[in-house]
Formats: C-alpha cells, structure tokens, sequence
C-alpha cells in the first residue's frame, strides 16, 4: 500500500507541473485561440537561462552569445579590420546569485520573451487564419530548440535546487523527494496566485474579458492588444517555471527536457478542455496520477503510449474535453 | 480556411524594389553554394574574391532576370540539371542526396495536398511515410516476399491508414486536429518499439536489407561513363548502383509531379480548395465536404505511401530513429511552408530545401565549427520569418520576381525617376556595400548572412523599419523644396 500512495504523491507532484504547462496553453488558446507548440522548448530556454544565472559571473549571461559551449565563438572571426577580439574565458566571475534571486530573474526575463514574441512574432499572424498561427508556433518550436542545443550543448547539466533534492521525506503512509514536495508546494502556489490574478483583480478582469469577447472589451476601453501581450508572458513565465522545478529532478536541463512534458501536457489541457482553466488543473493532476500508475502497475513504455492515445481518443470522443465550451462556428 | 498570400506581393512601396537587385543577390547565394561544394573546379575561379563574386553575380542576376521571364525555362533547366545530377556530382554521397529529394518531392507533395490546397493540418505524416517502409520491410524481411509486390500492398495499406487519418478532420479544425495528428506522429516509434512486437518488426535496431542492383547492360553503362573522381572498380559499382537507384526514384517523382500538377487542376483539386477558402460554402456548392477531406488525406496518404516505399529502395534500412517527429513530421511541414503553400513548384523547392539546406550548414560548419548545431535555428526562423513576412514561400517570390517584367521595371525606373526616393537608393547602396564589405573584411559566410538578410529586406521587414526615414525625409524635401503635397495616385501599371 505504501507504493500505491507513494506514487499517488509522485503523480500529484509531476501532476501539477504538468497542469501548469497546461495552465500555459490555456492561457494562450482562450486568449489568441492558438496552440502554442513552442510552449515547451521556451520553458526550456527560460530554465537555461536560470542555469547561466545561478553560474558564476562571466560572459555566459549574455543570451545567445554562445560562450558556454563554444568558446571560440568570438573567435570564429578574431579579425574584425585587422582588430582581434578577445573576451576572455567563461567562468571566471565572482559572484554567484541566490537561488530566489535566480528564480525571479529568470521568470521576469521569461515574462519579457513571452511578451516580445507575442508582440513582434504572433501579432503579425493573429487573426487572420490558424494554420498560419500553427505554423508560426511550430517554427518557433523548432527555433528554440535549436537555440537551446547550440548555446548549451546536448549534455545535461546540472540544476540548483534549494532543498536537497534525492533526499525522501517520510509522511508514514508514503515517502516522496524533497523536490517533488518543494515543486508540488511551487505549483498550488503558483495556481492559487493565477486563480487570484483572473478572480479578485481588474487586470485580471480585463484579460478574461479580452479573451472572451475582444470587440466588446475594446469598447469598454480595455487594450485587447496589451492583454494579449500580457496573456502569452504570463504563460511563458509559468512554463519557465514548471522548466525550473522539473530540471532538478531529471538528470539535469537538456535542449529536450521540456518534450515529453509538454505532450503530457497537451493531454492535460486536452482532456480538461482547451479552453477551461480548471479543466487545465484536474487534466494535469489527472494526467500525473495516470502516468504514475501506469509506469508502476502496467509497464513504463505504455506510459507515453497510453497518453497520446488519450489525446486521440479524447478528441475524437469529445473535442471540447471535460471542462470545456463548445466551439461555435460562425458561417 | 483562407490563406494570405493571393496576387502579387508587391504592393506600394515594395513596387518600388527593382528585380535586379534580388536577383543578384539570389545569384551572389547560388554561386556561394556552388563554391562551397566545389562545383567549380577551375582554382581561377575559385580563388577568387568574395568582391568579384558580387560583380559577376550581378551581371549574371540581370541576364538571369531578363532571359527568364518565362517560368517553363526553369523547368527545363530543372529537369535537364536532375537528369545530369549524378554525373555532375563529385561523389556518391550528393547522388545519395538527391535521392532523398526525390523521396521527400513525393511526401512533401502528398503534405501539400492536404495541408496547402485542403487547408487540412497534418503534423502526422511522418508517421504515414513510416508505416509504408516499415511494412516493406517487416514483408521483404520476415516474409520473403519480393520487393515490388511488397511496395504494392505497403502503399495501399499506407493509403487506407491515412484515410483513416482524415476521419478526426471531419469533427476537429485547425489546432484541434494539429495536436490530433502530432499525437499520431508520436505514437508510431512507440508502437514498434512495444516488446510485444519486437519479433516482428526488429525493435530499436531496425530491419536492414540488401540494396537493390542494376541490371548488368545499365551497370556496365553507368560504370563506363563514371566520372573521373571514381577511380578503382568498387567505387565505380557503387556509382553504378546509387545511379541506377536515383533515376528509378527520379521517375517516381516526375510521375508524382505530374500527377499532382493535374490533380490539382481537376474537379478534385478545385474541389480541395473549394473545402479550404470555405466550408460552407463549399458545401452549398454541392461539395460533399466530408468526403472529400477523407479524400484528401487518402491521396495524400496514397504519396506518403510511395515516398516510404522509396525511401525502403533508397536506403533498404528503417528504424525508429528514421521516422522521429522533427526528421520526418515537423521538418518536412516546415520546408513545405516555406518552398510554397498550395503550390506544385513549392513542393519541388521544399523538398530541394529540405535537404540542402542542412547539408549547406554542416558543410559551412567544416569552415566554421560551431555551425552545425545552428540549422535547426536556421529552419525555424525562415519558418517564422516567411509565414509573418512572405506567406507565398519562395515560390510565390520566384513567380513574384518572374512577374515583374522588363517593361514594368522601365516604367517603374521612370516612376522612381519623376519622384525621387532617396532613403530607398541609400538603401540600396548601403545594402551592396554592407555585403561587400562583409565578404572583403569578414569573410563570405557572413557575407552570405548579409545578403540574406538584404534578399529578405527589401520585400518585409527593413521596409516598414525604413519607412519612418523615408517618410522623414520625404517630407524634409518637400519643405525644403516649399512645394505642396502631391495627390497620392497608384504607380504606374506594366504595359
């Protein structure tokens, strides 16, 4: 009975994170009606970020100047007019940031990619036709993938954690890691401060009024642009987030940490209903606890299997999902 | 579901970019390429300056431009270059290339079907491609069966699977049914790799076969007329053989071209696109909706099928590996979306693309170190970059630069000529010195780089971030010159 309700705990734990991904997407599809496929991969890049941050001081703060992994990348073209540049060797600073510190860099800096890409990147193709919405995201989707291999490399580094990750905690009945408990608390925080931004707050209003009705709410003189903005920042800081509480529990940050969450989480948000918020948190607690049976009871590799055959099977049965509202079309 | 992009995409300003100077910046990346490959083998000309590489460029944009203002030049270019290709190429690893281009015209074309002219997405298709090559090969492998017979079921079952793919497209739209068919994509490795049918179909180390040979007349003919970089005997057979491979593929694809230039000139095809712009429409138009998406996805399967079956003749090995999501689902979708939406022409590019633009990088990145790791970047951000800025692909800015003929191009110099643009012309001029001075100083890489970003420029991005200035300065001279503000009128119309 103790292995029942250990993974019980497990799958709650891994359940949240995936609710929040899901949580992410919701954010996006009821605000731009766009699945984000690129939700993931910028988790990913936001969580390397916050791995270069808690590093010592060097150059490898700069984004995209990729010094961490190839050194010589200055020196692709040490000669610039005769000049040759030299920026000295990574890892060679003084300070080293705090965890929390880190933490909150790293999601305002993710905020701000979130923003900037809905902003320059989205808005171009927002509203006209959702294949080229698809596409777009797909494109950014392979965009940071690939960003993330060519500025930290294919080899899974290391995450700080503030608790001591490996280490169980024993409640009696069942035990479970130190993260997974710290990542589990992350995560109901984190979704209780988003159900109190849309619920008891008037930027909150306002974005739930953007989404549902965007004419509408412009002639209230809400500023559907900015909520829009502010919808896909909101989300990548919440992915970034998730990144960040997953990393340590897996061998470390690699340019696919994100992948296979993120289909967990398209079947979260899938079965909870694209469009529903609390559809988003039962989907991903459901999801969680469902995988965590299944890798104990039935076999790990029917895990995956069973998870996007859920996917399938739900949009074929019920493409709206448990919570979700049906979709009317206007002819 | 209507796609941007129809008509010309030169509208106001954009006019205003004349041809030639796409064109050579076109060629400045054609002939960047030839060199990297060692097309050219004269050390005359291949020592030569990234600077004299602009100016000939230039002459040869114009002659380009000028001499090819109709479109059925290229085509015959086109088919001439793919029927000469392996005894152009250096080596058997370049014909092994173009194999694959043919492989991916064909899957690439069946996408377009579905996702171009039926507005339908699909991120499955990976997994239809895999299905086909994986049924030859659990059929040639574990059943003896013969090779073609094999091919023969394996594209039917292939066509029957992919109209099952089309069924979730008569209840889901849009991004509902791109997470339906990714779902699809992912499933498929994991099917194979269930333990349950590892007897089967060989698990995670895949089913490798023999390579099929040429009959011994065409073998002594390839093997005859090798070129001169084969030297020994085994290299020769294994030219003769690769050879013998790509035209059987290379007629696969021209079939497949052709069928599909017709079908999509027919009843069906109006009919797919009829189902994309509207729906209800269509549907008032007799169009039974349903069926025709099934359709679709059936035909479309039907290319898929033909492509795995290619790709069992090409490489006679499959493994999971061979069919992951973003090798065979995602990238090709990309390279489609860029080649051209709903185009034939497209396909042909994305598929071109699709191949030698990775191959580009990594041989760049035995310049550059460091490099390789970037095409994934590289794709994604042309992805981004065309759909935001130029939806028509690079096909709709071949026939947009092919359209915009030699009169048009007088009447719109004598447009410039009467009004006057002089943020436009420093452009111009700060553009061909920035790629100059790039590969003089720099080095030709990144003068690839700037000329790239200037061949994206003049049509998108830099002319709404040049706009403001010329805007600025527009309306400087007009003060200066203390004249009133003339009557906006469209420019003059070609001939």
């Amino acid at each position: 009975m103790e292995v029942f309700f250990s993974q019980l705990a497990n799958g709650l734990s891994t359940g949240a994170l995936y609710a929040l991904l899901a949580l992410a997407l919701v954010f996006i599809f009821r605000s731009t009606d766009i699945v984000n496929f690129a939700q993931g991969e910028m988790a990913t890049f936001g969580t390397y970020l916050g791995w270069s941050l808690s590093r010592p001081l060097s150059l490898s703060w700069i984004p995209l100047l990729g010094i961490d992994r190839h050194i010589n990348v200055i020196s692709w073209n040490p000669q610039i007019f005769g000049a040759s540049l030299s920026l000295g060797t990574p890892n060679e600073g003084v300070t080293r940031m705090g965890y929390i510190v880190v933490f909150i860099v790293t999601v305002a800096i993710s905020f701000a990619i979130g923003a900037f890409i809905e902003r320059f990147i989205i808005r171009p193709s927002e509203g006209k036709n959702l294949l080229n919405a698809v596409i777009v995201t797909l494109g950014l989707f392979i965009l940071f993938n690939s960003l993330s291999l060519y500025r930290y490399g294919p080899t899974p580094q290391v995450y700080p954690s503030p608790v001591k990750a490996a280490t169980a905690v024993d409640f009696g009945i069942f035990k479970m890691s130190q993260q997974a408990l710290f990542s589990f608390c992350v995560g109901v925080v984190l979704m209780l401060l988003v159900y109190w931004f849309f619920q008891r707050t008037k930027l909150g209003l306002g974005m739930r009024a953007a989404a549902l009705n965007p004419r509408a709410s412009e002639l209230m003189g809400i500023n559907t642009g900015r909520m829009l903005t502010l919808g896909w920042a909101l989300a990548a800081a919440i992915g970034c987030v998730a990144g960040m509480m997953v990393a340590p529990q897996v061998a470390g940050i690699s340019p696919s940490l994100m992948l296979t969450i993120l289909l967990y989480a398209f079947a979260a948000a899938v079965l909870g209903g694209l469009d529903s918020a609390l559809g988003a948190v039962i989907g991903g607690l459901a999801v969680g606890i469902g995988q965590a049976m299944v890798v104990q009871y039935v076999g790990s590799q029917w895990s995956d299997l069973i998870a996007f055959g859920l996917i399938i099977a739900v949009l074929m049965v019920k493409p709206t999902g448990l919570f979700g509202s049906p979709v009317l079309e206007k002819v | 579901m209507r796609f941007e992009a129809t008509g010309s995409y030169r509208h106001g300003y954009e006019r205003f970019v004349p041809a030639p100077v796409e064109m050579v910046l076109l060629a400045a990346l054609f002939i960047f390429c030839w060199k990297l490959y060692g097309g050219i083998n004269n050390s005359a000309v291949a020592g030569m300056s990234s600077v004299v590489i602009v100016a000939i460029a230039w002459v040869l944009g114009m002659a380009i431009r000028v001499a090819t203002n109709d479109l059925r030049w290229w085509l015959l270019i086109g088919f001439g270059l793919a029927v000469l290709a392996p005894f152009l190429a250096g080596n058997n690893y370049q014909v092994g290339i173009m194999a694959q281009v043919c492989v991916f015209t064909m899957m690439i074309l069946g996408l377009n079907i579905v996702v171009g002219y039926t507005g339908q997405i699909s991120i499955g298709h990976g997994a239809l491609v895999g299905i086909s090559a994986y049924f030859i090969a659990v059929l040639t492998h574990y059943s003896g069966w013969p090779m073609w017979p094999a091919i023969i079921v394996a594209v039917f079952i292939t066509t029957a699977f992919g109209a099952l793919l089309g069924i979730p497209a008569l209840r889901l739209a849009g991004p509902y049914l791109a997470i339906a068919t990714l779902a699809v994509a992912l499933i498929f490795p994991l099917v194979v790799k269930l333990d349950q049918f590892q007897k089967y179909d060989g698990g995670n180390s895949g089913i490798r076969e023999e390579r099929i040979t040429p009959p011994s007349g065409l073998d002594s003919l390839f093997k005859n007329n090798a070129p001169a970089t084969y030297k020994n005997e085994f290299a020769k057979s294994q030219f003769s053989q690769q050879t013998y491979i790509y035209y059987i593929l290379l007629a696969a694809a021209i079939i497949g071209t052709w069928g599909a230039w017709n079908l999509t000139r027919s009843r069906f095809g109006r009919a797919f696109v009829a189902v994309r712009d509207s729906e209800v429409a269509a549907t008032a138009m007799g169009i039974n909706t349903a069926l025709y998406k099934v359709m679709a996805f059936g035909i479309s399967a039907f290319y898929a099928g033909i492509a795995g079956a290619l790709f069992w003749v090409e490489i006679s090995f499959v493994s999971t590996e061979s069919f992951d999501l973003f090798n065979l689902s995602i990238y090709p979708l990309a390279y489609m979306v860029i080649g051209g939406l709903a185009t034939i022409g497209g396909s042909l590019l994305g598929a071109f693309g699709y191949l030698w633009v990775p191959q580009t990088v990594l041989k760049i990145a035995t310049i550059d170190q460091g490099f390789g790791d970037l095409q994934g970047a590289i794709t994604g951000l042309l992805l981004v970059v065309f759909m935001t800025r130029l939806p028509q692909g690079v096909w709709g800015w071949v026939l947009g630069v092919n359209r915009y003929s030699w009169r048009a191009l007088s009447a719109d110099t004598r447009a410039l000529a009467a009004r006057p643009q002089p943020t436009f012309w420093a452009f111009v001029a700060a553009a061909i010195v920035i790629v100059i001075l790039t590969g003089a100083f720099i080095g030709s890489v990144w003068s690839l780089f700037a000329a790239g970003l200037f061949i994206v420029a003049p049509t998108s991005a830099w002319t709404s971030v040049f706009a403001p200035f010329r805007r600025a300065t527009t309306s400087l001279l007009r003060r200066a010159r203390g004249r009133p503000r003339p009557p906006e009128s469209a420019p003059a119309d070609a001939g």
